[in-house]
Parts: structure tokens; C-alpha cells; sequence
């Protein structure tokens, strides 16, 4: 990253708040033993359902846990599927991508085609069935979100590389006899990720809120282990009584993939200068 | 035009084909086939049911004769029976498909009535205080987590003020209302599942449209437009707005999948007896025949959405002969 | 004889978040006579285009037009919206560049002919519809009631560019900017446009902006040319006078690429040096890189504009006036 990319990032406000919200996120999470005043699933059935207070200003639960060290322990899951979701769809959205628009020809068919195939099917749909005949737990679902939500990136991996291999430098490349392998990865991949890096922001934004909507269906991650799908869930039933068990973790989610989602459209317009809107005649 | 879609239901058919596959490699995903892991938790599976699933896949077969029996079993829309109540799955499918379509149909055209004016005026006013409150509305409209949202609406509107029901399609005394006591009965049902399955899709159509009129607005026809002494409002509605408009149309078949796979999201929420809680219903109770069923219908129903919506293009767009 | 269109010190710039503003028409003056021919010539990029689109009020939305723009004595910049919508289409007229993107796509010929005229005239649909019919045929358009239904992918360049500039025509402007009504079409369309530019301008007593970076095209049917380079216009005068005793190198040096008759065509390319980013202007005068009379106060001041008989100029050290 250069200095005008720092330069342009930081005159734009909601860049640098998104970037706010989402190291914050990161570091809370990371810090979640060393913060949280409680162990996330001690029970203590005398303090069930209070309202917050100095000694638990999240509130508690049903169980009486504590609802703050819940919330950052379940930031740490939410914040592992965003990430390892998206790695793993980005090394098959890459891995294909790369391969369809390098090579072309029937390659370049056999895996688009596949592509509309995918798109085809409701990706909650098969998430649904694979969680069915997998199990759900944490593992499965961030692998599972990661095998469905390949195929943008697919597409737009084949792209960049279908431009960039027109380049006047992999043709030289081509001509003064480097490897289609040297050529891939030292030519056209490094000028490709700028997009890729954006279309991953977006990711984990979207693999989070589908994992916690996962868990709030009592889909994804299995309780006691909090995660803030899960803990929605089971404040849900409380929701007339005690709103601090639903408003937390719905406004961790929210502000989770917001902030996602403004660093991703940042760096869009930043990274990305062909999709920004210039001037007009009118 | 007839053969401009038989032409495209033809190319569709590679695609089906894909869907079958990936259906079916779903189920055989599992170590050890699909009868082996859950059946010993699971109390709706009983030794007969396992020995009607084994037959219906034909399980001691090698694949690819499992694989065109299953199909060929498809095409004559056999699905298998449920596990739960050992009716067919396309019966059950059939049962909650309307409600399914209804739900999706309404939130659709939600969706383009709201969000197409919305975009078009931010565009209009593009980078001005109106235009950044929209922008910074479809943020969070991107982010909401709808669950969450649906929610806190069914707190307010159902218990809070309590105007609206907060769950089904109809209330229990729906058969002692009159003609406009049950219309307005399946109204007042519609409205919070409506709002909250289209919430998604106004941030981002509204988006769409927004990004779609700035591009057009650029054009050279539009200075054109302008050149020949059209009034502003002309030049917007009539010349930008019929050309950013068209690709919306291919958004339709886009945002199907996410609207028919969401549903079993919203439908569970608000208890909507259509296809996607019953996508749930058979989750939960590892109903696999049922799900299976669903799944390959949820994609047909996506294949056709964009079928149509190519059609739909193709027939208004003038640059494309049928 | 009055003048239809008066330009004094015309500019345009568009200002940078950083340093200093961008400008792309730097102080233009010109001036254009009923039933007469004005050509402007320059390479890509000098701000023909964009002298027009000041004109016409429709530069980008970040430009800053300042100077003075007079449309038969009424000043044109700063304008209002409503007013400048009646001048455009009915009083002054324009034909972009390219015809291939300059027609809706999805509206018919009709639609776009019939609002144009419905636009400017109280006048009913049927006898718009007749007038545009007669416009067209007047362009040498064949069977014109057919064709007006037609969709712009429909129809051929050429086509294009003979409705492009009949619809301009249709509410009798009387002044026409023609901004290189050529260069997209092939040659044998091009000699046909300009027959009709020629015939457009004598018989509707229209004067006519030529835009090209043609001198040769522009010098056949221009009463008067001007010379634009950098944004500045560095040399008019009448057409004789430039072709036969221009005082500017530059306008020596596109003269003498005029390709001779069925010689292959050469291009500007024959001046040495690289056409400009009008964001890098050199100090001085912007020719002096490529200019083979450069002195030393070539390199420090831009030239005033010098009369001479009917001819203006900008160069301090201009060729003779005989040579
Ligand atoms: N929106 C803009 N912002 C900044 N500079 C611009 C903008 N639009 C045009 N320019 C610059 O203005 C200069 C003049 O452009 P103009 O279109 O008038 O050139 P031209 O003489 O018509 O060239 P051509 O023969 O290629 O049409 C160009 O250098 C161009 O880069
Ligand atoms: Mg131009």
C-alpha cells in the first residue's frame, strides 16, 4: 500500500470509521479473556435475568451468565467464521477464477458453467442441506458458508485475469519463455487483488450475518457456546422482559457488518477507480 | 418470441443437469452415505423409512446407476416420501408453495416500487444532503441483521402497539370474518413478513439504481437530450431513466435466490407456513427426502425467475431481435 | 454585419483538489456571421469540444466556465437553466462528436425527433411528425416515414449523423456547431456530410461551427478558421489567409500535413513533439517545445494576441507575413 492510498483512506470519514469499528471489533475479541469479568458460561441461577449494572453492564441471562462476556466471546466466533469462510471462498474463488480466465477454452467453460449451477441454488438452501448432513457446528458452518459463497469471486477473479493477461508485460513474459505457473503468480495475480481484497471485505461481512442467522435459527453454533446469533435467540423469549438480551448482540451484529461493509465500499472507491461515479453532463 | 424461449429453456437444460448433480453430491457428501449418521439420534427414522430411503436412492448401487434412477425418479416429479408423516415431498412442497410465491412476489414488487424512485432521486441529487442520508440509510439497510430486525418490529408493532399479528397467514377466527375482514386479515399477516424479507433488497436495489442512473446520466445521448433544449424532468424520466432501468430487470433474476433461500429465514420468524419453513421444519428433524426436495425445486424456481427476466429484457430492450 | 455568436476571453477550467485548476480553454475569442462558415481546428485534447460545450452551457458538472459567451447580444454564461433550455435546440443547435452513442438507444427516431420539436413549438403531433418527415428527406434520408420508426442500432453511421443533424435542424437555429461531424465515418460518407454541411449553410442562412482537426476538410468549406492549441486560439483569419500567409508555426505545420489529393493520409504527427496534457502546460508559450522558430522569450511568456489586416495571431516570433 502506498502513501496516497493512506492519504485518500483517510479523508474519507466513513473509511476510517468503518476501519474504527472494525479493529475494535478485532482487538476486543482477541482480548476477550483478558477483558471479560466473567467465565462466558458460569451459571449462577440468583442472578438470572438482571437488568445492567456495574458488576454486569451488559446484564445477565436466563442462566444468569453474564451477557458482556458472552457478547465477546461470541465476537470471537463471529469474527473466526467471517474470516475463515472467507479464506477458504477466496482460495477456490481464486484457485477457479484464475485457472477459467488464464487458460480459456474449455476449462474456462466447464468451471463458469459450474458457476451458474451454484447460482442457481439458493445458497441458505444448501447451506440448509449441507448443515443437515454434516452437523452443525463451528467448524462445519465456516466451512460450509466458505464452499457457498465462492462464486462472485470466481467471476470476478476470471475477469481481472481475462484484461490483465491482454497486458503488454505477461505477453513479454510469455515471449521471453517464463512458465504459465511464474506467470500466474508473479505477473497477473499481485495486479488482480486489488478487487479481490474488496469483494473479501464484503465477504466476511455477509458470512457473518449468515452465520448468525444460522445460530439464531439454532442452526449454526450449538449453545452453551455463545455467539451472538445464539444469544439472540435465547433472549428472544425474554424479549418483553429483558430488551438488554437482544439489543446487545443485534447491535454487535449490526455494527460488525456495517463496518465491514464501509471499509469494503471504501476501498472499492479507493482501490478500484473505474466503479466510482465521476463527473456528468447533466 | 415463442422460439426465443424454447431456445432459452434449451440452455437451461446443462444447467438442471448441474443442479441434479450438485443435489446429488450433496447427499452423498457424508462418510459412509447419508443412512449411517444421524439416523440413531434421530426418532422420526425408523428402520422402514431407512429401507424406503435406501431404496428410493438405491443405495447398494454403484453411483452412476443411483444417480440416473434418482433423476428419472425426479423427472417424473418424485421426490420420495417425508420421513415426518410419510406423505410425498411433492405434496408437501405443493402445499406451502403458494404462500412461498405470495411472500416472494410481494417482496419483490416492494422492492422495485420503493427502491427504483429512491435511487433515482438520489441520483438526481447525487453528492447533495439528501443523496448522503440515502446512501448512509442503504448502509445500514446492507447491515441490519433482518432476523434481529423482524424481531424488534414484531415487539413494536405486535406487542408494543399491537396493530399488526406477528405470526401465520391468517388469525384463528379468519373464518368467522367477512369477505373484507379476511381480505384485510391476510393483509395485516403480510405486512411485517413483506417488509422485512424486502428490507434487504431496497438497500441494495435503491443502490443499484442509483449507481445505474449516474452511468447513464453520463452518456452521450443524454447530452444530446440536453442539447436539444429538453426540460431537466424529461431528460431524467424519459431518456435516463429507460436506460438505466433495463438491467434492473436482470436484477430480478439475481435477487431471486437470495429472496427464495432467505425465506426460510423469514418464514421461520414469523411462523409463515410457505416452503422455507418447511425447509426449516425438515432441517430440524433431519428430514433429508424433504429438503432434497426443496433444494432442487428452490433452484428451478431461480432458473425460471431468470428465465423470465431474460424474456422480459429481451422483449422491452429494442437492441434485441427475438 | 451583427454576429450571431461573440466569444471574449472564453474559459474553462476544472479545479483540482490539489493545485492549481485545469485549464482546458484558456481565454477564447471568436465570432461567427449569419450564413457563414467558422472552422476550428486543433489536435486532440487543444478544447474544441469543450469551447463548444461552454457555448452551449452543457460543460461536465465540475467545470467553471467564466469569460464571455454572447448569443446575439445576450451574455450565455451563467445563464439560467430555463433560459438556456429555449436558446438550446431552437436557437443554437449542436451535433456531437460520435453519432454511434449520441442517439437514445431505446427511443425511436420519432420519439426523439417529434419532443424535440414538440419542445420548442406548440405545434400538434401530426404536423410535428410531418415536419420531421420533411427534415429528414431534406437530409437526403431515404423513405423518411419508414426509417423515423427505426431504433438508432438500426441504423448506419452515416445515417445516424444526417438524423443527428436534422433533429438539430428541426426548430431553424441559426447558428449550427458541428463538432467533427466526419472523423467517425468512412470517407466516402464524409465527402456526402460535408456536402450537406455546405448546402445547410447557404440555404438556411445558418452560420455553422466546423470543429475538426482537419485543416484540409475544414479549409474547403470554412469562410473563416481558427487555430486552437493548448486551449487558446492562436491564429484566425480568413480561410485564404491561413492557407496561403498564416503567420503561427503551428498553423504552418498543419498545413503542410495536409495530405495532397490521393496522396495517403499523414497526421499531425508530423509536427514533432506529443500533443498536450493541458494539466502540464509548459511556461511561455505551450508551443514552444515543438516550435522550430523558438526564441528566448518563447520559453517565459505566453504572446498577446497581434492583429494584422484580418488575420490575429499569437507567437513572438510569427513566419513572414510573405514567405
Ligand atoms: N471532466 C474533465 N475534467 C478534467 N479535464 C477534462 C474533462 N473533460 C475534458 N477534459 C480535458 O479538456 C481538454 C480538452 O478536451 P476537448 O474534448 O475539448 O478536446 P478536443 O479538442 O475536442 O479533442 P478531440 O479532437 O479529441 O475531440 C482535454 O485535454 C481533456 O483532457
Ligand atoms: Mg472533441
Amino acid at each position: 500500500m502506498n502513501i496516497s492510498f493512506w492519504h485518500k483512506f483517510k479523508r474519507k470519514r466513513l473509511a476510517v470509521i468503518g476501519a474504527t469499528v472494525v479493529l475494535s471489533l478485532i482487538l476486543l475479541s482477541l482480548a476477550a479473556p483478558l477483558i471479560a469479568p466473567c467465565d462466558p458460561q458460569a451459571q449462577n441461577l440468583e442472578l438470572r435475568i438482571k437488568p445492567p449494572s456495574w458488576a454486569h453492564p451488559l446484564g445477565t441471562d436466563e442462566y444468569g451468565r453474564d451477557v458482556l462476556s458472552r457478547m465477546l466471546y461470541g465476537g470471537r466466533i463471529s469474527l473466526s467464521v467471517g474470516f475463515v469462510a472467507v479464506g477458504i471462498s477466496l482460495s477456490i474463488g481464486l484457485f477457479l477464477g484464475a485457472l477459467a480466465g488464464y487458460f480459456g477454452g474449455w476449462v474456462d467453460q466447464v468451471i463458469m458453467r459450474t458457476v451458474d449451477v451454484v447460482l442457481c441454488i439458493p445458497t441458505l438452501f444448501l447451506i440448509l442441506m449441507l448443515i443437515v448432513f454434516l452437523g452443525p457446528n463451528l467448524l462445519n458452518i465456516m466451512v460450509i458458508i466458505g464452499l457457498t459463497s465462492w462464486t462472485e469471486l470466481s467471476r470476478l477473479v476470471r475477469a481481472e485475469f481475462l484484461t490483465l493477461k491482454q497486458r503488454d508485460y505477461v505477453s513479454a513474459a510469455r515471449a521471453s519463455g517464463a512458465r504459465d505457473r511464474k506467470i500466474i503468480f508473479r505477473h497477473i495475480l499481485p495486479n488482480a487483488l486489488a478487487p479481490v481484497f474488496v469483494s473479501a471485505t464484503f465477504g466476511i461481512a455477509g458470512a457473518i450475518l449468515i452465520e448468525s442467522g444460522l445460530s439464531f435459527l439454532g442452526l449454526g453454533v450449538q449453545p452453551p457456546v455463545p455467539s451472538w446469533g445464539n444469544i439472540l435467540t435465547s433472549g428472544k423469549d425474554y424479549i418483553t422482559q429483558a430488551w438488554w438480551m437482544t439489543l446487545s448482540p443485534g447491535i454487535a451484529i449490526f455494527l460488525t457488518v456495517l463496518g465491514y461493509n464501509l471499509l469494503g465500499d471504501s476501498l472499492r472507491d479507493i482501490l478500484d477507480p473505474r466503479l466510482t461515479v465521476g463527473d456528468e453532463h447533466a | 418470441m415463442i422460439r426465443y424461449i424454447l431456445r432459452r429453456l434449451v440452455i437451461s437444460l446443462p444447467i438442471l443437469f448441474g443442479i441434479t448433480i450438485i443435489t446429488f453430491g450433496v447427499i452423498h457428501l457424508t462418510p459412509g452415505g447419508f443412512t449411517s449418521v444421524h439416523m440413531d439420534m434421530n426418532p422420526n427414522v425408523s428402520p422402514d423409512s431407512i429401507a424406503k430411503l435406501q431404496e428410493l436412492y438405491g443405495l447398494d448401487q454403484p453411483l452412476p446407476v443411483q444417480y440416473v434412477k434418482w433423476v428419472s425418479r425426479l423427472i417424473r416429479l418424485d421426490f420420495g416420501r417425508s420421513f415426518l408423516d410419510q406423505s410425498p415431498v411433492i405434496h408437501k412442497i405443493g402445499q406451502r408453495l403458494p404462500a412461498t410465491l405470495l411472500l416472494s412476489g410481494l417482496s419483490m414488487l416492494f422492492i422495485f416500487m420503493l427502491a427504483i424512485p429512491v435511487g433515482v432521486y438520489s441520483a438526481m441529487h447525487h453528492n447533495s444532503r439528501q443523496d448522503r442520508v440515502i446512501t448512509v440509510l442503504t448502509f445500514v439497510g446492507y447491515s441490519v441483521p433482518t432476523f434481529w430486525l423482524a424481531l424488534l418490529c414484531m415487539l413494536l408493532f405486535g406487542v408494543v402497539l399491537g396493530w399488526l399479528p406477528i405470526s401465520g397467514i391468517r388469525s384463528v377466527n379468519h373464518d368467522f370474518l367477512g369477505p373484507m375482514g379476511q381480505f384485510w386479515d391476510y393483509v395485516s399477516h403480510l405486512i411485517l413478513p413483506v417488509f422485512i424479507s424486502a428490507f434487504g433488497g431496497l438497500a441494495s436495489i435503491s443502490r443499484y439504481t442509483r449507481s445505474n442512473m449516474l452511468e447513464v446520466v453520463r452518456q452521450d445521448y443524454i447530452r444530446t437530450a440536453r442539447a436539444k433544449g429538453l426540460p431537466r424532468s424529461r431528460v431524467y424520466y424519459v431518456h435516463a431513466l429507460k436506460n438505466a432501468l433495463l438491467p434492473i430487470i436482470t436484477i430480478i433474476g439475481l435477487a431471486l435466490p437470495g429472496l427464495i433461500g432467505g425465506s426460510f429465514i423469514f418464514e421461520t420468524i414469523f411462523s409463515w407456513p410457505g416452503m422455507g419453513r418447511l425447509a426449516y421444519e425438515s432441517a430440524l428433524s433431519f428430514d433429508y427426502p424433504t429438503i432434497m426436495g426443496i433444494a432442487v425445486i428452490g433452484a428451478v424456481l431461480v432458473l425460471l425467475g431468470n428465465i423470465l427476466a431474460d424474456v422480459l429484457y429481451a422483449s422491452v430492450d429494442p437492441r434485441i431481435r427475438l | 454585419m451583427p454576429e450571431i455568436l461573440s466569444l471574449r476571453q472564453l474559459r474553462v477550467a476544472f479545479p483540482r483538489a490539489e493545485g492549481a485548476a485545469v485549464n482546458v480553454v484558456r481565454g477564447a475569442d471568436l465570432e461567427t456571421n449569419p450564413g457563414q462558415t467558422l472552422g476550428l481546428v486543433g489536435e486532440s485534447g487543444s478544447g474544441k469540444s469543450m469551447t463548444a460545450l461552454a457555448i452551449m452551457g452543457l460543460t461536465p458538472f465540475s467545470a467553471q466556465v467564466s469569460g464571455s459567451a454572447r448569443y446575439h447580444g445576450r451574455e450565455l454564461v451563467g445563464l439560467r437553466e430555463p433560459e438556456y433550455e429555449k436558446i438550446r435546440g431552437a436557437g443554437i443547435s449542436i451535433v456531437f462528436q460520435d453519432p454511434s452513442t449520441s442517439l437514445n438507444p431505446v427511443l425511436t427516431i420519432e420519439q426523439q425527433l417529434l419532443e424535440t420539436i414538440q419542445t420548442h413549438r406548440e405545434i400538434s403531433q401530426k404536423d410535428a411528425r410531418n415536419l420531421a418527415i420533411e427534415s429528414l428527406r431534406s437530409m437526403d434520408i431515404p423513405s423518411p416515414e419508414k426509417r423515423i420508426n427505426d431504433y438508432a442500432h438500426q441504423l448506419s453511421g452515416g445515417m445516424k449523423q444526417r438524423i443527428l443533424i436534422s433533429m438539430a435542424l428541426a426548430c431553424e437555429p441559426d447558428c449550427l456547431i458541428l463538432d467533427e461531424p466526419t472523423t467517425a465515418l468512412d470517407v466516402t460518407v464524409q465527402a456526402q456530410i460535408l456536402d450537406l454541411v455546405e448546402r445547410i449553410q447557404s440555404f438556411n442562412q445558418v452560420s455553422v461551427i466546423l470543429i475538426s482537426h482537419d485543416l484540409g476538410i475544414v479549409s474547403e468549406i470554412s469562410d473563416k478558421v481558427a487555430v486552437m492549441y493548448a486551449g487558446r486560439i492562436v491564429e484566425q483569419g480568413p480561410t485564404a489567409d491561413i492557407l496561403n500567409v498564416s503567420r503561427h508555426p503551428y498553423t504552418r505545420g498543419l498545413l503542410s500535413s495536409i495530405p495532397e489529393l490521393g496522396a495517403p493520409k499523414k497526421t499531425l504527427a508530423t509536427i514533432p513533439g506529443f500533443p498536450l496534457n493541458p494539466a502540464e502546460l509548459p511556461s511561455g508559450c505551450p508551443f514552444h517545445p515543438r516550435c522550430s522558430r523558438v526564441q528566448a522569450i518563447c520559453r517565459q511568456q505566453d504572446p498577446d494576441i497581434r492583429h494584422e489586416q484580418d488575420q490575429a495571431f499569437a507567437c513572438w516570433n510569427p513566419e513572414p507575413q510573405h514567405g
